[in-house]
């Protein structure tokens, strides 16, 4: 599904990414670890085509074709979709107003119909109760006002209504109390299927205990150093990173 | 030059002694330039360089022109170059033509229209009138030349009346220069508003006074949306005459081309326990060139005032600009006066974070400016006229208004 190869990427003259190698198979879950600025984010949000950040050089495969040639939107519109370590509150604009936009967007560069009323409102039911979230919020704005929890909630109730194929939740974790963590982990754990993908960025193993990796991965000063299972996780976990020196 | 076109003009005009007054001060003072501290931004010259004709023609009006330009409300009062056409007949509205129409004035523009406008009407609405929906004023303007219109109504609100209108100008001419005044005299416990639609075509230059006169307990609320016109200049002003008046104002301007549009807005506190709203927001595209200017005046007397005042604006484009100035005089101590003025960019964070998600370029900078300008929208009450906004929004911003 998705290949990375020897990418390098920068911001502003700054070398973040080093010659990053990742290779995600259909329904495989990765998770990526690693110290603060070792360049996790970085990565997502070249994933996710952010124009701030230049490649200078590799390459990223997606289904078969070059993803850096994509615009962001084409991106989403072929399945992949990053969850925000940062949100942004969009005042005036609603929850559902949003949604319904984003899929209708993909619906549109597929040229498919909109979405019907009934088939969005029976979609924003099912999602909904998946993650526990009240109807009423559907007509607040977006992210606006809420809480670091109830952004994160919202960054995976996007994905439950969008289906992408590969997710990439960046730091996702941070931010949630235990029950939200466990909410949030379980709506990850019933969407995740032997066809689509999930990338985890995080600091801490706990997320780990909910959403069980295929592989673990440190990052380290914008290289993949180490891979494994995860009781790669676990050992981090105890030891911390300097065992990597 | 213009002003000479104005003496040949009057040579034969039978002024009132009122107007030969008025005639005689815009003489002295001529247009407003740019050494006017009220001008200092807006520039008349390119306007007043044209060669106008001050003598209206008749054209033919029919159903289809005026559903063109009606948002649809049963009662309209349709002026054809500023001359009475139709009105409506509703029991407590009636419109009289006045000899002489006298009002306050903010330039020697009013006095101008004051004394060569040929056409003032009143229009008096009872007291405790309550329309159920607003009537619809269209103007509508043609002429064989490049033509300098006046225009001049004055409205009155009786006690206890609630009165809304809609205002247009419909140009389907030649270059036409329109010079209007409005008076509305709000009485005790009345309900005034009006949203002025300022949606015309290039050749269309407005100087557009609004003066509202409020007595004790009233209400007066004016929307004004400037979607297109090469030049527009808005003179905006409240004046609150007793105790308790509440002037609300807002604005949405998204222009692009070269067009101008200028608001200036006064609102004069003199009275004690009062409230004044105002919140205007501006997208400007292209070459397109904006001026704000929000006066509030807390006389010394005034105490208990509410005033509240924000301007703020998008900018589209580096050829584009916006003057922004609040002025603020404040001479009681016991008030609550706030004022701010923003001017900036798409937030490129939020484009990225919609365009991860699917949403087009035009798409996602479309709704941002729509969330951007939502605050104005929602203080509207009247379906069509929330309709109208949307339609003109999504027009200039390109993208479907179900969106919206």
């Amino acid at each position: 599904m998705l290949e990375i190869k020897n990418l390098k990427a920068q911001i502003e003259d700054k070398t973040i990414l080093n010659g990053v190698n990742l290779k995600v198979n259909k329904g495989e879950v990765h998770a990526i670890m690693g110290p603060n600025g070792s360049g996790k984010s970085t990565l997502s949000s070249v994933i996710a085509g952010n124009e701030d950040y230049e490649v200078s050089s590799g390459s990223i495969t997606y289904e078969g074709d070059d993803l850096l040639e994509m615009a962001p939107e084409e991106r989403s519109h072929r399945g992949v979709f990053l969850s925000f370590q940062y949100p942004v509150e969009i005042p005036g604009l609603s929850v559902s107003n949003f949604i319904k936009t984003a899929i209708n967007e993909k619906r549109k560069a597929f040229g498919q119909e909109n979405i019907s009323a009934k088939e969005l409102l029976q979609l924003f039911k099912e999602k909904c109760e998946l993650l526990n979230i009240d109807k009423e919020y559907l007509s607040r704005s977006l992210n606006e006002g809420f809480s670091g929890g109830e952004k994160k909630r919202n960054e995976i109730f996007q994905m439950a209504m969008m289906e992408p194929k590969l997710s990439i939740l960046d730091e996702t974790d941070s931010g949630l109390d235990i029950d939200a963590l466990k909410i949030v982990a379980n709506g990850v754990n019933s969407l995740k299927s032997s066809s689509n993908s999930i990338i985890l960025i995080t600091h801490y193993q706990r997320l780990l205990n909910y959403i069980v990796p295929d592989f673990v991965h440190i990052l380290k000063d914008g290289k993949i150093v180490m891979s494994g299972d995860k009781s790669l996780a676990q050992k981090l976990e105890k030891e911390g990173y300097s065992f990597l020196n | 030059m213009l002003i000479e076109e104005i003496k040949k003009h009057v040579v034969d005009a039978d002024l009132t002694s009122t107007q030969k007054k008025s005639l005689d001060y815009f003489l002295e003072n001529g247009f407003p330039t740019t050494k006017d501290e009220d001008w200092k931004y807006t520039s008349l010259k390119k306007v007043l360089k044209r060669k106008y004709c001050l003598k209206s023609s008749d054209f033919e009006l029919n159903d289809e022109m005026i559903q063109q330009y009606s948002l649809g409300f049963k009662d309209k009062i349709i002026f054809k170059n500023g001359k009475i056409y139709s009105e409506p007949k509703i029991l407590g509205v009636s419109i009289k033509k006045m000899r002489d129409l006298i009002m306050p004035k903010n330039s020697a523009l009013c006095y101008l229209n004051e004394a060569i406008c040929e056409n003032s009407y009143e229009i008096v609405f009872d007291k405790n009138l309550n329309l159920d929906n607003p009537i619809e004023i269209l103007h509508f303007i043609n002429n064989d030349n490049d033509y300098f219109l006046q225009l001049r109504t004055k409205i009155t609100c009786g006690s206890g009346s609630n009165v809304k209108l809609v205002e247009r100008f419909c140009n389907i001419g030649n270059n036409t220069l329109i010079n209007s005044c409005m008076h509305a005299d709000v009485k005790r416990n009345g309900f005034f508003e009006i949203s002025k639609l300022q949606s015309y075509n290039d050749n269309t230059h407005t100087i557009d006074n609004t003066l509202v006169d409020q007595d004790r307990d009233s209400t007066a609320n004016v929307h004004t949306f400037s979607f297109d016109g090469s030049f527009i200049r808005n003179n905006l002003n409240f004046y609150q005459n007793n105790e308790n008046c509440t002037s609300n104002m807002n604005g949405i301007t998204i222009i692009n081309k070269s067009n101008f549009v200028d608001h200036h807005t006064f609102v004069d506190h003199k009275f004690q326990n009062c409230l004044s709203n105002e919140s205007y927001k501006g997208v400007y595209f292209d070459n397109t060139k904006g001026v704000f200017n929000g006066k509030i005046m807390v006389r010394p007397d005034a105490q208990k005032i509410n005033a509240f005042q924000s301007n703020n604006n998008l900018l589209f484009s580096d050829s584009a600009s916006i003057k922004t100035k609040p002025q603020l005089e404040i001479y009681a101590d016991d008030v609550k006066c706030s004022h701010g003025c923003t001017i900036g960019q798409i937030d490129k964070k939020s484009l990225f974070y919609m365009r991860s998600r699917g949403f087009s370029e035009k798409t996602a900078k479309g709704l941002l400016t729509f969330a951007f300008l939502i605050e104005v929208i929602e203080k509207l009450n009247t379906k069509e006229i929330v309709d109208y906004a949307k339609t003109e929004i999504a027009k200039k911003l390109s993208i479907e208004k179900d969106l919206l």
